[in-house]
């Protein structure tokens, strides 16, 4: 049940925006701050 | 009969504006609320440190979720919430470190182009917020040419009177871009993630998730990523923790910052839930009409300016009014309430959850609080423990560093509790803070 719902997340297209975006700010911060 | 037939639209349509005007109203006191949650900004020119501000912050943040939210919906509500929606834990947690990253980068922004240009343009984030709601969630699909023009009109007018009010800002500060390149990229992205923090916001709320339970985690999420960024900013933990100890003076008055933007985030996340965050996220951003009231008011920052920046910061509140009351003004058609229902469904299906429960609670209705466990002393003793922290840091305090008008202050501190009292009642009387 655990996994379906994992996998469930993980096969959501949506789920990977805020988790690049998160990627892409981090970078920002490390070259900027 | 036949009058059955014919009243059951017209309620449903009724029910359809009080849930609007409650997203509207839960937008503007997001504002309100919001507002007043930049005033501790001011520490910074007061010579603290950006990082450790927003840690301060976040951390009164955490500690205000369990002060009025714990009052209204106990621990059991919320744990039983998030018990049946797993699946947005993760979900909440991102959006709290996506806004953490995002203040950060902000800060970053204040200090390499200062606040007159980074603020205008971090409020882009409503056009990316606008763009994913359209995208994912099918917000403002359906919707008429008259609804179209008034949601993007009012977006594009919130986004030129703070464009105005970053330039009326410029005018009056003598502050040089030293890193204007750098400072500008910054900001652009910490529009960006803004922006893309409402995708997990309204990735709850088409799920039927409670704002109490949603918020909860997202303290977490950005608890834990801003003692991270602090740590690796501020030098590590021993240095973190001698500068905590120089600041614990003025430690209540930022708690008392994220006590206030916890209120306003609630409110944002009902705006959210009810309105979508294409409507919601231009409303919130009427914070910066609070927090130049906070600026001009309280703190004396536009005093003995010429009459040229009185005119532009006039002007651009004006604008700024006209378009949230536009925005406010579109009520979603049928076709677009069809079109959020189909995004609804959608996710029902991938997530295994009751879609006639979710459509129950975004009409409003409360359909856990039948279900879920009531509230346990434990939860009376949380509320006196983060009320007690708030008490313990106020004794502990000094006097703000700055000059403050305490009848503005008044005049300010009023319109909050209108608010708060305001559309905390209404909220509670049409959706039982559902």
């Amino acid at each position: 049940m655990a996994n379906k719902s994992l996998n469930s997340i993980l096969t959501d297209a949506q789920f990977w925006v805020p988790v690049l975006a998160l990627i892409f700010g981090i970078v920002l911060l490390t070259i900027f701050h | 009969m036949a009058g059955q037939t014919l009243s059951m639209p017209a309620s449903a349509k009724a029910r359809t504006r009080s849930l609007h005007l409650l997203g509207v109203l839960s937008g503007f006191s997001a504002g309100v609320w919001m507002g007043a949650a930049e005033a501790p900004t001011k520490f910074v020119a007061a010579g603290f440190s950006p990082t450790l501000l927003s840690l301060a912050m976040v951390t009164g943040v955490f500690v205000g979720r369990w002060t009025i939210p714990t009052a209204l919906k106990g621990t059991g509500y919320i744990f039983h919430d998030l018990g049946e929606k797993k699946h947005l834990i993760i979900w909440a947690l991102l959006g709290g470190a996506l806004w953490a990253v995002a203040n950060t980068l902000g800060t970053v922004a204040v200090r390499d182009v200062g606040l007159a240009i980074a603020f205008p343009l971090w409020n882009t984030d409503s056009l990316i917020g606008l763009m994913w709601g359209w995208l994912f969630f099918n917000e403002l699909q359906g919707a008429t040419v008259s609804v179209l023009t008034r949601v993007l009109g009012g977006s594009i007018a919130i986004l030129a009177g703070a464009v105005i009010l970053g330039y009326a800002s410029h005018l009056r500060s003598a502050m040089g871009m030293h890193r204007s390149t750098s400072g500008i990229i910054v900001s652009v992205g910490a529009a960006l993630i803004w922006g893309t923090m409402f995708l997990p916001y309204r990735k709850a709320y088409i799920s039927g998730m409670n704002p109490l339970s949603f918020v909860t985690v997202f303290t977490i999420g950005e608890l834990v990523t801003m003692t991270t960024l602090a740590l690796a900013f501020e030098g590590g933990p021993q240095k973190l923790a001698h500068k905590i100890v120089l600041a614990h003076p003025a430690l209540f008055w930022m708690f008392l910052g994220g006590f206030c933007w916890v209120v306003g985030d609630l409110f944002a996340q009902y705006a959210a839930k009810y309105v979508g965050i294409s409507r919601a996220a231009p409303l919130m951003n009427t914070n910066q009409l609070w927090g130049l009231a906070w600026g001009t008011l309280v703190f004396g920052e536009f005093s003995r300016q010429g009459s040229l920046i009185r005119a532009l910061v006039t002007g651009a509140s004006v604008i700024m009014i006209i378009g949230a009351l536009s925005i406010s003004l579109a009520v979603a058609p049928e076709e677009e309430h069809v079109s959020r229902a189909v995004a609804s469904k959608r996710e029902c299906e991938r997530y295994g959850m009751d879609h006639a429960q979710v459509e129950a609670s975004l009409a409003g209705d409360d359909p856990l609080a039948n279900t879920a466990p009531r509230r346990r002393w434990w939860d009376y003793l949380i509320l006196t423990l983060a009320v007690g922290v708030f008490v313990v840091l106020a004794k502990n305090s000094t006097r703000v560093p700055f000059a403050v008008d305490f009848r503005w202050v008044a005049m300010l501190v009023l319109a909050m509790q209108g608010s708060l009292l305001g559309c905390g009642y209404l909220l509670w009387k049409r959706t039982r803070f559902s």
